[in-house]
């Protein structure tokens, strides 16, 4: 396969919530493509719209209009069920609030994406050690998250959301819930990772002190997307 | 390995769960056990006959206390349905009398070397008309043993018996039992009558067919029934055993819904996490697996305490309680317990599939 038909095509992008009069149109006409190896920064108010952009890319939410293709697949048009093979096997998401699971150490948190895909193996305990030790939280693997501190939580979720190796990262505001110092660097290495692995990288935020670290940086505000400045 | 790890660190939750399903599971095997108990209390004599059918005079209602049949009728029976595949049995209430002590018995007459022989569980059978065989609840309650006398008393007067044989199971409308040649029982039931007595009460016949109308047709005055038939024409029996199923039903109906409403609960409480799993990739079916795993595991922990705790409880509970322990008390529970689960599982999947994976990433 070529680098560019592992692209991630956006074509005219609408979500549109209710109808009528009353309906609101979150995402407005979004078109970009982002390349493998590249980190994006989608940067706007609360309220942009640009969570619910997220949820169209990473196929948790289907769009009103238009269509995303990530390499070959046609995202938009997937089934539920088909949606969330997607996201198993070319996600890997980055929440706002972490969201680990929290009855499961570090190291099983990332193996539950391997227990989901039924690859619950020596390959997969491997792989869980190693990625926990790049984003250096290698000697907290049998933590609870709750023992963790926030910077380390967010660290485990980079490592769940690249433990199915796949294609497209999506991270929604990282720092939201790390002091400047933690998030700088939980970027830092998110950013390290996207590169190294050639992963397509989708940073959603509205902390501009992290634009240092993307690429490029795409401003949306009121649904609308165009250029920004990093 | 998740599910698990998941009870592993919610133990005080699950625990409680599996607390309360374990006594669920005992309080189903409990009243099974009552059942069978007040059953056996009640018809175990009549149902410890190795006999199919019962013949009974006409116009006794089936009843073993009212029903008497006279010697020419005993001679048809046995002269349609063999000799050797009918005996007669005979019945009476009298007070068997042992020092300052006395207990009302079932006392039973039986043909000697016939089908209506009980089945000894210790001892040997009657081989005169001074021997009498006893049941283990009379052994119990009264001390006798084995080579013990025994005085049985009639209206009129006294009957001195040696012990020389045990059955087990052989209760009659709460009375324990007592067995003694039919002959003997013929003199004690009815006194003075000499040959004019009735014969017997009922005859056993063993073997099935047409049988029953055959015998019924032949017989005058005569009415043919199966043991089942007879057993629930015992006085209160069939309202009892009515009263015993309902309330059967009714745990089993609880039971099931306390299970099944745990595991819709338990999803519910967990809709966060199940839609970070769903998020990442997990389909419905992989949520679901989990949860029917959990499921297992608690249904087994139920189980494996409530059973141990029923045994115990039969061990130790005083003997006059009519309580029998049985396999199908322990299968009423188990399934009980399965369809409670199979009920939890049902409702908790619809929960599964309407938990949106979106709400993961919280407002959107």
């Amino acid at each position: 396969m070529r680098e560019d038909e592992r692209e991630l095509v956006a074509q005219s992008l609408a979500k549109v919530y209710g109808s009528g009069e009353t309906a609101v149109e979150a995402v407005r006409e979004a078109s970009f493509s982002v390349r493998p190896g590249e980190f994006v920064a989608v940067v706007g108010p609360s309220g942009s719209g640009k969570t619910t952009l997220l949820a169209i890319l990473g196929g948790l939410l289907a769009p009103t209009r238009g269509r995303v293709f990530v390499g070959d697949i046609d995202v938009g048009r997937l089934s539920e069920a088909e949606r969330a093979r997607f996201r198993r096997d070319s996600v890997g998401f980055v929440f706002q609030g972490f969201n680990l699971v929290p009855y499961l150490t570090a190291e099983q948190n990332l193996l539950a994406v391997a227990a989901i895909s039924g690859k619950l193996n020596g390959e997969a305990r491997r792989r869980a050690r190693q990625l926990l030790q790049e984003l250096g939280i290698g000697k907290r693997w049998d933590h609870l998250p709750g023992k963790l501190s926030g910077g380390e939580r967010q660290r485990v979720a980079i490592g769940r959301a690249l433990m199915n190796d796949p294609l497209l990262v999506l991270v929604d505001e990282p720092t939201s819930n790390l002091d400047s110092e933690q998030g700088s660097s939980v970027v830092r290495s998110l950013a390290e990772e996207v590169r190294t692995r050639s992963k397509i990288g989708v940073m959603v935020t509205h902390d501009r002190r992290m634009l240092g670290y993307v690429d490029r940086v795409l401003e949306i505000a009121d649904g609308r997307l165009r250029p920004g400045e990093p | 390995m998740l599910a698990l790890q998941e009870i592993r660190r919610k133990k005080l939750q699950f625990g409680l769960i599996m607390l309360i399903v374990g006594l669920i599971v005992y309080l189903l095997v409990m009243i099974g056990a009552l059942g069978t108990g007040l059953m056996s209390a009640m018809s175990g004599a009549v149902n410890s006959f190795k006999v199919d059918l019962v013949v009974f005079s006409a116009d006794s209602n089936n009843s073993f206390l009212r029903s008497e049949l006279t010697a020419d009728q005993r001679r048809a029976i046995a002269d349609l349905a063999g000799s050797d595949k009918t005996g007669a049995v005979g019945y009476m209430v009298a007070t068997a009398q042992r020092g300052a002590g006395s207990e009302e018995v079932a006392l039973f007459g039986f043909e000697r070397g016939s089908v209506a022989e009980p089945s000894i569980s210790s001892g040997r059978s009657i081989s005169s008309q001074n021997e009498i065989l006893v049941d283990r609840s009379l052994s119990r309650s009264t001390g006798v043993r084995v080579g013990d006398t025994i005085v049985m008393r009639n209206a009129l007067k006294d009957y001195t018996f040696t012990i020389v044989g045990e059955v087990d199971k052989g209760q009659f409308l709460g009375l324990p039992a007592a067995y003694v040649d039919i002959d003997q029982w013929r003199e004690m039931r009815y006194p003075d009558q000499g040959n004019d007595a009735p014969a017997a009460s009922a005859v056993l016949i063993r073997g099935g067919g047409d049988t029953a109308a055959r015998v019924e047709q032949a017989v005058d005055n005569s009415s043919v029934v199966t043991k089942s038939a007879a057993i629930n024409a015992i006085g209160g029996v069939k309202q009892q055993q009515q009263v015993v199923m309902t309330i059967e039903l009714f745990g089993f109906v609880i039971g099931a819904l306390v299970i099944g409403s745990f595991f819709f609960v338990l999803t519910m409480q967990r809709s966060y996490e199940i839609a970070i799993f769903k998020a990442i990739g997990a389909s419905n079916w992989w949520v679901f697996g989990q949860l029917v795993q959990q499921v297992a595991v608690v249904a087994l922990a139920g189980v494996a305490l409530g059973i141990p705790l029923a045994v115990l409880t039969a061990a130790v509970i005083p003997s006059d309680v009519p309580l029998k322990v049985t396999a199908g008390a322990f299968l009423t529970g188990g399934i009980s317990m399965a369809v409670g689960a199979l009920l939890g599982a049902v409702f908790s999947a619809r929960q599964v599939v309407r938990i949106n994976p979106i709400s993961a990433l919280g407002q959107v």
